[in-house]
């Protein structure tokens, strides 16, 4: 193709934007919205899995140790569950030491524990994990093993809660896939619905240029890029309102966020998915204008 | 220039419209194509075209067999040929001048080169001082002329048309045949559908007869 038909193209499109300027505002506007709420969704997304890795990387294990377990025996458990590549440290415990932590953790309440008869803590062990295996398969491995140990009568972890809170997260991702693909659908019928109606109003067009030696690719680019420009125009409205809401967002409530995170502040999508939302946009913008060709081959061609 | 050998033409679920027609129109040559509605001369200029396919038989223009010719090709051909149809084939929301314009577009020349080989063509039909009108606003007879500046501007082998006076009186009738025996005098073959006799004997020119899609004269 020369450069002149390109020129001829790309004004052809513009000319039908131009013309039919409220149809392709609507679609935008359509698009725009379709997008946004898959742009929301990941943005939760995205949060809940900083949340949920933040979490888990602060999790450690607690071994409690049997009452029987001579000092021997202790150090024989530290050198072993040290000696494990997922583990950075391991600290010892006593019993005295764990009820003062837990009075100074109480604070005033403190003294609820004065009235005790004998000090009920068991000695254990804190396990803290490496970096690279700070996540709840690691954790629960470890944990498991920890068990399995001669002189080990219990592993916490705070596991139950927050492999609820991971399931939780994978829950969410499914149904926002399901979600997703629906909207996608959707924003491509509106797409394809808004370029059929440009091909059935240059109808008489379409019949003329082929009739003065038009190729298909000089008929077919411009609604090609109308579409691109509906796709890639709605993702990029959609990542703007997004990143409207999550100003507002971290406005409004950054604070409650904030208590119920334990993370400084929620974060906006990675350029990496805003990225990847354009190029959903645009892959959409492509899908729709072949539909939209196929439909109006079958019917008026 | 073309050629029709044993071409028969049936539209689906109808009676054919050509039968068996065979007939070679030379270089240069200005041919009619007449008889009654329906006996099939608009589907001649049709398969011509390239717009419908011949059901049998073969049709050759400018020495290449266009009964399955397709896309790139087609449309190489179709540049070589201009056409004017009764309803005149204007888009009414283009200028005379863009819708001139058109067939050159198509080809990828350059806007300057477009606009001035246009602007050519509009003064060789006499409406350059219309070329920013709508088509709405000229009248039947000046709306064909434009019809014809596209037509023409391509610089066609061949032009043909269908009823090209068939919305317009006597007098814009014998204006438009005017315009047609100039350019068949630049060496361009011409094959004109009608089934207006008055016209025909204007221009005495050859012409064939055609009788439910059949060629009855000369036999």
């Amino acid at each position: 193709m020369n450069f002149y038909k390109g020129y001829y193209i790309v004004r052809n499109a513009r000319e039908n934007i131009r013309g039919h300027w409220a149809t392709h505002l609507v679609t935008l506007a359509a698009v725009g919205f379709s997008l946004l709420l898959f742009a929301v969704f990941l943005l939760v997304l995205t949060n809940l899995q900083l949340v949920a890795n933040r979490w888990g990387s602060e999790l450690q294990i607690t071994a409690y140790l049997d009452g029987g377990v001579s000092e021997d025996g202790r150090q024989g458990l530290e050198k072993t569950i040290g000696g494990w590549q997922e583990v950075e440290s391991v600290s010892f415990a006593s019993p005295a030491d764990a009820l003062e932590a837990l009075k100074k953790a109480l604070g005033e309440a403190a003294h609820v524990l004065e009235g005790l008869p004998e000090n009920p803590i068991p000695a254990s062990l804190e396990v803290r994990l490496r970096k690279p295996a700070r996540n709840l398969d690691s954790i629960r491995e470890v944990a498991d093993r920890c068990q399995s140990l001669k002189g080990v009568a219990q592993v916490e972890y705070g596991g139950a809660w927050i492999g609820r809170f991971f399931a939780l997260v994978r829950v969410l991702r499914w149904l926002g896939l399901c979600l997703g693909a629906l909207l996608l659908l959707g924003t491509v019928i509106v797409i394809s619905s808004t370029l059929t109606l440009g091909f059935y109003a240059r109808r008489d067009e379409i019949e003329i240029l082929r009739l003065v030696g038009a190729t298909e690719g000089f008929l077919r680019l411009p609604f090609l890029l109308e579409g691109l420009v509906q796709g890639i125009g709605g993702a990029g409205v959609s990542v703007v309102l997004s990143w409207g809401l999550y100003l507002f967002f971290r406005f409004r409530l950054g604070e409650s966020w904030t208590q119920f995170a334990g993370w400084t502040k929620p974060v906006f999508l990675s350029s990496v998915s805003i990225l990847a939302l354009l190029l959903l946009g645009t892959v959409l913008g492509i899908v729709s204008t072949f539909l939209s060709f196929s439909r109006f081959s079958r019917s008026a061609v | 220039m073309i050629q029709f050998f044993h071409v028969s033409m049936v539209y689906s679920g109808s009676t054919p419209a050509l039968r068996d027609v065979t007939l070679e129109v030379p270089k240069g040559e200005f041919l009619f194509v007449t008889g009654p509605s329906g006996a099939g001369k608009s589907t001649i200029l049709k398969l011509i075209l390239g717009v419908e396919r011949a059901t049998q038989g073969q049709v050759l223009v400018n020495g290449r067999n266009i009964t399955r010719m397709a896309g790139r090709e087609m449309a190489g051909l179709r540049r070589q040929i201009g056409f004017v149809f009764q309803d005149f084939k204007l888009l009414p929301r283009k200028t005379v001048m863009e819708n001139v314009s058109l067939a050159l577009q198509v080809q990828g020349l350059p806007p300057k080169k477009v606009l001035h080989r246009a602007y050519q063509a509009l003064r060789s039909v006499g409406l350059s001082d219309k070329r920013d009108e709508k088509p709405l606003r000229l009248s039947g007879g000046e709306q064909q002329r434009v019809a014809i500046a596209r037509a023409l501007v391509g610089s066609p082998i061949i032009l043909l048309a269908d009823e090209p006076t068939g919305n317009l009186d006597w007098g814009l009738s014998r204006e438009i045949m005017d315009q047609f025996l100039k350019i068949h005098e630049l060496g361009t073959t011409i094959v004109v559908a009608t089934h207006n006799e008055g016209l025909i004997e204007y221009c005495g020119k050859q012409r064939i007869v055609l009788e439910r899609g059949a060629v009855v004269a000369p036999s």
